[in-house]
């Protein structure tokens, strides 16, 4: 087996019950709940403001919720911190990527977990050695490990994020739970056809994908199952082949009444 | 022009003005004014050292100088005081990095922003020197104390030889530890290193103590050479620091920390020190060459980063 494949296929990785948050008098997030399984692309789409960063911070720790519950496999939570949830098993990807333009591919895909010899002294050569392993176990080809983020594309640094965030969460007794906030925003379609193909790779690995994204058609095509967030509210998450482009693009704007299945919808229902 | 780092041009440099002033003074090529450069080059480079790693994370202490000076003061009084040379010099490099703690306090605790905190530490440090001492400075310390600046082993000067320690020491903190990677890390994305669960906080404390050890290692040096413990002894030694850094390589606003450019560029600014004393010039000059060096540093440094970014963005889509 590889060092990036881990549980068993649809094992349940993430559950969120009745996730409620708010900002002062404002409600973020009305009683959300939603499931996650390992080899599942779970897209969370709606308008800005709808409450999806808010969720994806309550999951990656940032932000703790008011009420509600949180469980990791079978770990449940109130509210987590940013290191109880990476100990979990839950990398993010931003917008911003958080990599250093100025250190090399693979010094980034170790930041903070470096391996040492000596107790002390960085193995640079086992990290370019294992770097080059995990990508290409991900089926991301790089110049080399040793090409500095700065030199690369857009695509490729995503590339490297994602291999990152992949790493972070995988391993034993780990969640295996992947975020991706607007993996292919600002990028040309060669670019973000690198990126889409990794992610679906991921699927393949069985690692569990959570991403939100405004581009519909690329949602469609990568994403097993679907949750539509308006004004903090799950209107409806279901299977891809359940819904059409336009009854999400009505959803999320509010100009079309919520119909079809709802399998996990509002807590409070 | 770009093609090449900027330590190749240092280096290019420094070849070139050697042979401008061999040109100039038929004394300048010569061994023993080789060991002569190193030996003066010896404590800006020491604190030098300090500097890259600290400018490296995107940080600045300019309270080196004073860090100097007041690290000569408790030496001297303590020498005075009959205590041996080495519980002398441990004292010293003590309160080097007790002031560097104390930067790294106000940077990380109280979130002041390097530049300020450091400035205003560089005042209160600077002017403890002058209240304690008067004005006055210390002198007449022990043979034993005077060798560190004045001694050589095997022709070389101690000084320099301890300087060649700490740039070595230094360059393998920056290539080998997680000290060197996390301060380049957090020059070029400090929140990326955060996120990523390292602590911030405890490397950049790590940093400003060592920047503050390197100070008061370059004042062991600076006064058993000089034989005297002076308030003032320290001025314009961040300036020159921060210049040596610079020029060596490592930019301004943080990234990968170049301890064998910063070498070089001390050898540099030696040369030029030494160059234009040798052919005569009036030290009015000296300041102005080696501001002129800086500036052209700092103007290569930023094309060569403005040339990279371009680089990026046409790369975006590719």
């Amino acid at each position: 087996m590889s060092a990036l494949t881990l549980h068993d296929p649809m094992e349940q990785v993430l559950e969120i019950q009745a996730l409620s948050k708010n900002f002062g008098r404002v409600e973020v997030l009305k009683g959300i709940s939603l499931s996650l399984c390992s080899g599942e692309i779970l897209a969370l789409v709606g308008d800005n403001g709808a409450g999806k960063s808010t969720l994806l911070k309550c999951v990656t720790g940032t932000i703790t919720p008011d009420g509600g519950v949180i469980r990791l496999r079978d770990k449940e939570y109130l509210s987590l911190s940013p290191r109880r949830s990476m100990a979990e098993g839950v990398s993010a990807v931003y917008q911003d990527l958080a990599l250093v333009e100025d250190l090399d591919v693979a010094t980034n895909l170790f930041l903070g977990t470096e391996p040492l010899k000596a107790g002390f002294l960085v193995d640079r050569a086992r990290m370019h050695a294992e770097a080059g392993l995990r990508l290409k176990e991900l089926g991301i080809e790089l110049p080399s490990t040793r090409a500095r983020i700065a030199d690369l594309s857009g695509g490729q640094r995503q590339a490297v994020a994602i291999a990152r965030a992949v790493m972070q969460a995988s391993g034993k007794d780990r969640a295996g739970i992947v975020i991706l906030d607007e993996p292919t925003a600002a990028m040309g379609v060669r670019e973000s056809e690198l990126v889409l193909g990794i992610i679906r790779g991921l699927r393949e690995r069985k690692m569990a994908v959570l991403f939100v994204s405004h581009n519909l058609p690329q949602v469609f095509r990568i994403a097993d199952r679907i949750c539509v967030l308006r004004s903090g509210e799950m209107l409806w998450c279901g299977k891809t082949g359940d819904v059409s482009l336009q009854d999400v693009i009505a959803m999320m704007s509010g100009s079309q009444p919520v119909n079809g299945e709802n399998t996990e919808g509002t807590g409070d229902e | 022009m770009n093609r090449f780092p900027q330590p190749f041009w240092v280096g290019v440099s420094t070849v070139a003005l050697s042979l401008f002033f061999s040109w100039l003074s038929p004394h300048f090529l010569t061994g023993e004014n080789f060991v002569t450069i190193l030996d003066q080059s010896s404590i800006n480079i020491v604190v030098a050292v300090g500097m890259t790693l600290v400018i490296a994370s995107a940080g600045i202490d300019l309270s080196v100088g004073a860090t100097v000076a007041v690290c000569g003061i408790v030496m001297a009084s303590l020498i005075k005081a009959g205590f041996g040379v080495l519980p002398t010099i441990a004292a010293a490099l003590l309160t080097g990095a007790l002031l560097g703690l104390l930067n790294a306090l106000l940077v990380v605790k109280l979130e002041v922003n390097p530049f300020m905190a450091t400035l205003a530490m560089m005042s209160v440090v600077g002017g403890g020197a002058l209240i304690v001492t008067q004005g006055i400075p210390i002198y007449g310390f022990s043979a034993d104390f005077s060798w560190i600046g004045r001694g050589r082993i095997g022709g070389l000067p101690v000084s320099s030889l301890l300087c060649s320690a700490v740039v070595a020491a230094g360059g393998f903190l920056a290539r080998c530890t997680r000290l060197g990677i996390y301060a380049a890390a957090m020059g070029g994305n400090e929140e990326a290193l955060r996120r990523n669960g390292v602590s911030t906080c405890l490397y950049k404390t790590v940093l400003y103590v060592l920047c503050g050890v390197c100070a008061a290692l370059a004042s062991v040096i600076l006064t058993s050479k000089l034989n005297s413990a002076e308030p003032l002894a320290g001025a314009m030694a961040e300036m020159n620091a921060i210049a040596t850094a610079v020029l060596g390589g490592t930019r301004i606003r943080g990234g990968e920390p170049r301890i064998a450019g910063t070498f070089f560029a001390g050898i540099l600014m030696g040369v030029v020190k030494n160059g234009l004393v040798l052919a005569g010039i009036s030290s009015y000059y000296q300041q102005f060459v080696t501001g002129v060096i800086i500036l052209a540093a700092i103007v290569v440094s930023d094309r060569s980063e403005k040339s990279g970014s371009e680089k990026r963005k046409g790369s975006f889509g590719r």
